[in-house]
């Protein structure tokens, strides 16, 4: 019999409303959960849970906690304990009972629980087979079959050529043309087209002020400049972690900085972003200045760096 | 100790602040990893004596909520913790 801890604190009620069924349903399952883990646990990790669960928003998110829980206690249970059973009364803070003690169902672990059962399973088949049931399987499928062919009586028609295709052509009664012209009486006549208006010629475009717009280049990584590889953050490899930072920088003519580089987008990650200002900050004198005309300026300008993981 | 990769990030959520105490949902937050996957882990380090943990301090009635169960680095967990991510090759502190 499992002695439970007394609580001291209020169980968190089922919320409610339309999340009623789940949230009563989620409490469930982590007072379940929490059964299945050993004794000195058992008390702990219920409240532990439970008041997870109150804090919780959404019926999916409690639901998915307590699944979640479920899923936690069948690794806690089958977990390998005997070795630090005063540990695990430590942390339970159940001194008293240092002792580990297996949960019920622990006299047999998972593995072997599912060997016996697919030894059982093909006990079961190999039983059913030798008591009759391939017999009665056999006496289903008839002995001999008899397969008659029918022979078409209809002869065989003979293979014909394909009909030439006979071109025929279409005979159209087109009617006689009846043209009627009425000829001038004198034929040397010579008509000439005078247009109505003459159109006056239109004016050619006055000529645009050419004038020579200023082209800036923005700046970025020059010739020389670190490669990212070498700066990549070795916990955020180690994790398999990417991400792209935006720095902002400010160059001067000669491609060297002129102020700290700062972050002007995160990638989300401390440890990418502190890797893409060190890239940033040993790049200073390998930096493309910006070109005004095509002369360098100093400038401040915003780049990418990415710290990508390649195979 | 078995590191595995969400023993790491376990690991590197308490890391941020080591002095400071989590509860399960603020690692999960951090970690981004299952309430199935964490609290094993939270467990198996506290046996370890890597993590020390305790019920949160409040009066229910007046919180609202149950107590939580808070999480904190041990000085020697936390020596430890350091000395496996200085175990990564040198290069940008993470």
């Amino acid at each position: 019999m499992r002695a439970r801890e007394t609580r001291q604190t209020p169980r968190p009620q089922a919320p409610s409303g339309d999340s009623a069924p789940l949230g009563g349903l989620a409490c469930r399952l982590i007072e379940r959960a929490a059964r299945r883990t050993p004794l000195s646990l058992c008390a702990r990790l219920e409240e532990e849970w439970l008041a997870e669960l109150a804090v919780r928003r959404g019926r999916l998110a409690r639901l998915r906690l307590a699944l979640g829980c479920l899923w936690a206690s069948q690794i806690i249970a089958h977990a390998d304990w005997h070795g630090s059973g005063a540990v695990v009364g430590a942390v339970a803070g159940h001194r008293a009972h240092a002792g580990y003690l297996p949960p019920d169902a622990d006299w047999v672990s998972r593995r072997t629980a599912t060997v016996l059962l697919i030894f059982a399973v093909h006990a079961a088949l190999i039983y059913a087979l030798w008591a009759g049931l391939a017999s009665k399987i056999a006496a289903v499928i008839p002995e001999s079959i008899d397969v008659t062919f029918s022979q078409e009586l209809r002869p065989h028609p003979q293979a014909l050529p394909p009909p030439t295709p006979k071109m025929v052509t279409p005979q159209i009664a087109m009617p006689a043309p009846q043209v009627k012209l009425d000829l001038p009486a004198d034929p040397t006549a010579i008509q000439t087209f005078v247009p109505r208006q003459q159109r006056a010629p239109v004016p050619p475009p006055p000529p645009r002020s050419i004038q020579h717009p200023e082209i800036r280049v923005l700046g970025g990584p020059g010739p020389g400049f670190p490669d990212s590889d070498d700066y990549y953050p070795a916990f955020e490899r180690r994790l398999g972690r990417s991400g792209v930072t935006t720095v902002s920088v400010c160059v001067d003519r000669e491609g060297k900085l002129t102020t700290t580089p700062t972050i002007a987008r995160s990638s989300g990650r401390p440890g990418i972003d502190r890797g893409a200002l060190l890239l940033a900050e040993a790049g200073s004198g390998h930096y493309r200045p910006t070109l005004d005309d095509g002369r360098p300026v100093d400038s401040c300008f915003d780049f990418l760096i990415r710290f990508i993981l390649r195979d | 100790m078995r590191m595995s990769l969400q023993t790491l990030r376990v690991l590197e959520a308490f890391l941020e602040q080591p002095a400071e105490e989590l509860a399960g949902a603020d690692v999960q937050r951090r970690s981004g990893l299952a309430s199935g996957t964490l609290y094993p882990i939270l467990l198996r380090l506290e046996s370890a004596a890597w993590f020390v943990s305790r019920w949160e301090r409040i009066d229910p009635m007046s919180a609202g909520r149950p107590r939580r169960r808070l999480y904190r680095l041990t000085s020697g967990g936390l020596a430890r913790a350091s000395a496996v991510f200085a175990t990564f090759r040198p290069g940008v502190p993470a």
